[in-house]
């Protein structure tokens, strides 16, 4: 690791320790940024561990970029370093969508915005593929999507479902006495972006990859 | 109090005797074996398990030296499970229950899973307030951990069980059943493991295109060992990751790994390696509690009696029933309350 990195993990702040990365508040030009490290995992055999780390820093930082550029809310990138498996961003202060709902200080406006969010992701051919309530913060104007380094490209309807399928699972285990209606909400906001036709054609495929679990 | 537990939601069967105190005085099994090139077929499974079970009983009474009418309870497994398997495990707890007028407690298998694996990482000294469990065996691959007072799944396969996929790979390239062992066996003389598509989706798995593209390697020649070495790599990776991130969530404090491919070193290997670079302890249920076994029904039957959920004999023929697809998340546990 660059000597710079370990300062910045030493002297800034850890906001989280995911199954992935290390994410660190620091300065960046005189600017609050998170610093997200991806840091070698010892569980996983080394190469594919860079593999996985390298494509999902690289993934990261190009799907920030064209969601920012077709201004949906994330985070502004600032620095990517694929050798380094560092992605550095604008820090957007503001509790998580998970935290707030528990508290009581977001409400199914919240999830239905982010089922719009998530709708025009699948528009413009990418899946999130790791949307849960934890990896959105609920910031002052809305919610801001983040966590995009397992995202990739996809018009299939098959693809999205799969979104649709890890938020909905989300709620049933995260949120239960909540889920129906935070469920409906997200629904509502996704066919209003989305329209009827496309929403419908998702919702077939989610009920598919539902109906393939095995439970034997 | 001493609990006779029967489990028989799939090709295993098991009967277990436990006290009170969580000690295990018998848990005996026998196992349905399919012919060779085949899968389970579930009324075959069902025809050996009745044919096996008053055997199996006597066996677990005679092992813990127990009389019958020192029983207090009998559990069976509810569901999930094959239908013609539950029913045969039902049928008999209904008549062990009536014919010595005990309650029958009915349990959830996949709550039975973690419960008995709790037990054990307690009697390893181990104090899990707040654990997650990855329960992978032939039929099921889930994450699960407690939310507002119920079990639930906070990932899983969207395809196939990872026990499923180890068998199938297995049976596909000639190697006996089950496949599990025989894949580790020659994983260990791989030179190198064969890349392989790595897909995780959240917290969810996928494993079919993985199953494809390793059949296809080892069919295009890339030796056999280098090939299970790259399953096992790719595929516990990925389960690692799910139940890492899922702990991360919840803000874990330990880690549990049990079912039937628990059995597995890699894996073992690389859930405890995760766990402790996270600071958390980790606990792999030993593979006689961890597979499927009557032990972990009794066990569980005996918090479902404690805490009022069991069936009263005189009520046994109308209420004690089996549910195919009964969801751990529809599983009342009032001692995790």
């Amino acid at each position: 690791m660059h000597p710079g990195l370990k300062e910045v993990i030493a002297r800034g702040r850890v906001l989280a320790r995911g199954a992935e990365s290390i994410v660190v508040l620091h300065e960046w030009f005189g600017l609050d940024a998170v610093y997200k490290i991806r840091l070698p995992r010892e569980y996983r055999h080394p190469d594919l561990d860079s593999r996985l780390r390298r494509n999902r820093t690289r993934r990261e930082a190009r799907t920030l970029v064209r969601l920012a550029d077709a201004g949906l809310p994330v985070p502004t990138l600032y620095e990517a370093d694929v050798e380094e498996c560092l992605v550095v961003t604008e820090y957007v202060p503001g509790p998580s969508l998970r935290d707030a709902l528990e508290e009581g200080e977001a409400g199914p406006e919240h999830v239905e915005e982010l089922g719009r969010i998530a709708a025009s992701l699948h528009g413009m051919g990418i899946v999130h593929n790791d949307l849960t309530t934890s990896n959105v913060i609920v910031a002052d104007d809305g919610p801001v999507l983040i966590d995009l380094g397992m995202s990739f490209d996809s018009g299939d309807p098959k693809d999205h479902a799969i979104d649709l399928r890890v938020f909905e699972r989300c709620l049933e285990s995260s949120h239960p006495s909540l889920s129906d209606e935070l469920w409906r909400a997200f629904l509502r906001g996704y066919e209003e972006e989305a329209g009827e036709k496309r929403t419908e054609t998702v919702l077939r495929e989610l009920e598919r990859i539902k109906s393939q679990v095995r439970y034997v | 109090m001493i609990c006779i537990g029967i489990e028989s939601t799939a090709e295993k069967l098991g009967v277990g005797i436990v006290t009170g105190d969580g000690e295990v005085l018998a848990n005996e099994k026998a196992q349905y074996v399919p012919p060779p090139g085949s899968g389970i077929h579930p009324s075959e499974a069902a025809e050996h398990h009745a044919r096996e079970i008053p055997d199996l009983v006597d066996r677990a009474l005679e092992k813990a030296g127990v009389e019958p009418d020192e029983l207090d309870l009998v559990a069976y497994s509810k569901g999930p499970g094959l239908g013609p398997c539950l029913r045969v495990g039902a049928t008999a707890a209904r008549t062990i229950s009536l014919a010595l007028r005990i309650p029958l407690a009915p349990v959830n298998h996949c709550v039975a899973h973690v419960e008995i694996g709790l037990l054990s990482a307690e009697r390893e000294g181990l104090d899990f307030g707040y654990p997650t469990t990855l329960y992978v065996s032939g039929g099921n691959t889930q994450v699960i951990a407690l939310k507002e007072g119920r079990y639930r799944v906070f990932g899983e396969t969207l395809d196939l069980p990872i026990g499923n996929m180890l068998d199938t790979f297995a049976r596909k390239v000639g190697l006996p059943h089950p496949g599990g062992p025989e894949i580790e066996k020659l994983a260990r003389e791989a030179d190198e493991p064969t890349e392989l598509p790595y897909t995780v989706h959240g917290t969810d798995v996928s494993f079919s295109g993985l199953l494809t593209a390793a059949l296809r390697a080892y069919e295009e020649g890339e030796p056999l060992e280098n090939v299970c070495a790259g399953i096992q790599e790719t595929a516990f990776a990925m389960l690692t990751e799910i139940t890492e991130r899922a702990a991360a969530q919840l803000n874990s404090d330990g880690v549990l790994l049990t079912g039937g491919v628990a059995a597995n070193r890699r894996l073992s290997e690389m859930i405890h390696t995760m766990a402790e670079e996270r600071g958390v302890e980790a606990h792999t249920v030993p593979p006689d509690l961890a597979g499927d076994n009557g032990a972990m029904i009794a066990w569980t039957g005996i918090l479902v009696h404690e805490h009022g959920l069991s069936i009263r004999p005189e009520d046994v023929p109308k209420e004690a029933t089996v549910e195919q697809k009964y969801r751990i998340d529809e599983a009342p546990v009032p001692w995790r309350g």
